[in-house]
């Protein structure tokens, strides 16, 4: 499986990654490697097998519709970076 | 050293109910073995001293009293840093979550609190359980006790250490694809994965949600065994935890495996590259239990050779979307920046080490359009598969018996350069699970060199009582989970 500089870039854009030339080329070589190892994988006939997303075969249960106790908002809010009353605080969004 | 490290877990609570030591004595002597040892092994991120003690305290006053919450209560045990806590700092081995502390108790913590254990230290693992040594923590690298030079194996490789190196009597782990079981393996101590859904994920932190299970890791099977019983039980803040009564594991091991059947799958045993040492000191283990009265039998699990394939496309694919939370906006590490989007990218290349960011990437690239089926897709197909070989196996044994791992701890930085090879190392314990089955592993002997081997014994979903028993059984006629490293300090 080939990769080149740009899928890497593309998959850093997706996953809000910034890598430094030198890394993206590392990386680059790891994702090549290990696409290659799990072809191994296309050595089976999976036709008509249905997917495993989950083991325990459960069914979403539904919880009663009730009022708990909640965090305070000081609290939920305790261990971000940058706060201001009850909001969340971040860098401008969109340019002035 | 004082003696009382070495005991396991119930001995201490004879020995606290009998009146021959106090839990402030037993948690003192920890301590004091954490300041002796734990300089070279690493093993710890953080210790709770002065509370520790307290609490001992605390729990020695009660129980004088008549009022102990349980057997356990003001007994020590360490917990890996991805279980959230008030009282642990819960970073799990990352610089973006470096000074984290949850404002709430994960569901297992809160049990063993009501229990009264007393929470003594956070133990080191891989950056978010991503890694097989303990090399991938932002904080250091955690050495293995029977051999400095060598890895204690990982993720949960400072809850292995720990209990290896008598700093405590037992710890908590998680284990994705063997995080619990082959660290366990590599530091000579009993690891214990439940079946997924026995214990409750709430407040563990999310590597493979669909994989992820919390264990024990302890000296004997029957600690792990008492642990489970406190941990384990149905929650309504985690939807994947199994409703229904919770099994009085310890009372299951009752010494006698004669009747039980154990499967032995001979494509585990002759797989290239393996120790042949490590296989041998299995094969011996194996021969043990049919001694005892356990029945041998041959079995086949034939897709395991694409278990660490299915693994890692999976649990990569869950991990990128796990992680996307870490954003610098809600807690932990925040890179400063001028643009919002800027801020995203900066603290997220600047937190995460490079082993998650590979994950991150490969999940991303795996789930993108135009690849899905190619890879995700058949992943999940192929852990059908996985599963069905088990479904099959059971048919006709109660427990299958396998090496824990392809051989003993490596040297340190060996494999860091090449993410393939450590990927590898978890071939015999990931397909466990993607069945979601319970596994446990248990001290079978030394190689020449002096390094703990791992026997892993496999059973049916919910099976832990008949593991546990037949764990129990093999540790009372052999003495390998009673060997205790050389350390500094001795």
């Amino acid at each position: 499986m080939r990769i080149d500089d740009d899928a890497v870039r593309t998959l850093c854009d997706l996953a809000k990654l910034k890598l430094a030339p030198e890394e993206r080329e590392r990386m680059r070589g790891d994702l090549e490697q290990i696409l290659e190892y799990v072809r191994k994988l296309d050595e089976l006939d999976t036709e008509g097998v249905p997917p495993t997303t989950h083991v325990l075969g459960l069914v979403s249960p539904l919880r009663g519709d009730r009022v708990e106790a909640v965090l305070p908002a000081s609290e939920a809010l305790r261990n971000s970076p940058e706060q201001a009353g009850d909001a969340l605080v971040v860098p401008q969004v969109k340019p002035e | 050293m004082s003696a009382l490290v070495e005991h396991t877990l119930c001995e201490l609570a004879e020995r606290v109910e009998a009146g021959e030591a106090s839990c402030r004595e037993i948690v003192a002597a920890h301590l004091e073995r954490i300041e002796r040892a734990d300089g070279e092994i690493g093993a710890l991120l953080g210790v709770r001293a002065s509370e520790a003690l307290e609490e001992a305290e605390r729990a020695d006053a009660l129980r004088a009293s008549g009022s102990a919450p349980s057997k356990l209560a003001g007994l020590p045990l360490a917990v890996k840093a991805n279980l959230v806590s008030p009282q642990l700092e819960s970073n799990c081995g990352s610089r973006i979550l470096e000074g984290f502390r949850a404002p709430y108790q994960a569901s297992c913590l809160e049990r063993l609190r009501e229990a009264g254990l007393v929470l003594l230290a956070t133990a080191n693992m891989d950056e978010f359980a991503m890694g097989s040594s303990c090399e991938n923590s932002a904080f250091a690298a955690t050495r293995n006790p029977w051999d400095p030079q060598r890895v204690p194996g990982g993720s949960s490789g400072g809850s292995a250490a720990a209990v290896a190196a008598r700093m405590a009597p037992a710890a908590l782990g998680s284990d994705t694809g063997g995080s619990i079981r082959q660290p366990a393996a590599l530091c000579g101590v009993v690891g214990l994965k439940p079946t997924y859904g026995r214990v409750s994920r709430y407040g563990l932190v999310a590597f493979a949600s669909s994989l992820d299970q919390i264990g024990p890791l302890a000296r004997s099977a029957e600690d792990a065994a008492e642990l489970l019983g406190l941990i384990a039980g149905h929650d309504p803040r985690d939807s994947t935890s199994v409703a229904g009564p919770v099994p009085d594991f310890r009372g299951a091991l009752s010494g006698e495996v004669s009747g039980v059947r154990v499967g032995v799958p001979a494509e585990f045993f002759s797989r290239e590259g393996a120790d042949e040492e490590s296989m041998d000191l299995v094969r011996q283990a194996v021969g043990a239990i049919e001694e005892i009265g356990a029945r041998t039998c041959g079995v086949s699990l034939p897709h395991t050779e694409y278990g660490v394939a299915t693994y890692y496309l999976l649990c990569t694919a869950e991990a990128s979307s796990n992680l996307s939370r870490y954003d610098g906006v809600k807690y932990g590490f925040r890179a400063p920046a001028d643009s919002l989007e800027d801020m995203y990218r900066r603290t997220r290349s600047l937190g995460f080490g490079a082993e998650v960011k590979r994950r991150i990437l490969l999940g991303s690239y795996v789930l993108s359009a135009g690849y899905y089926d190619a890879y995700y897709l058949r992943a999940q197909r192929v852990r059908t598969l996985i599963r069905r070989d088990f479904e099959a196996a059971f048919e006709t044994c109660d427990v299958i018996a396998t090496p824990t791992v392809p051989g003993p701890a490596w040297p340190l930085g060996e494999k860091t350069g090449d993410p393939l090879q450590m990927y590898l190392s978890d071939v015999f314990t990931a397909t466990v699970n993607l069945a979601g089955v319970p596994a446990v592993s248990i001290p079978c002997g030394f190689t020449r060199a002096g390094l703990p081997v791992g026997l892993q014994l496999i059973g049916p979903a919910l099976g832990e009582e008949t593991l546990l028993r037949v764990a129990d059984a093999y540790q009372r006629h052999t003495d390998w989970h009673r060997r205790s490293p050389a350390l500094p300090g001795h």
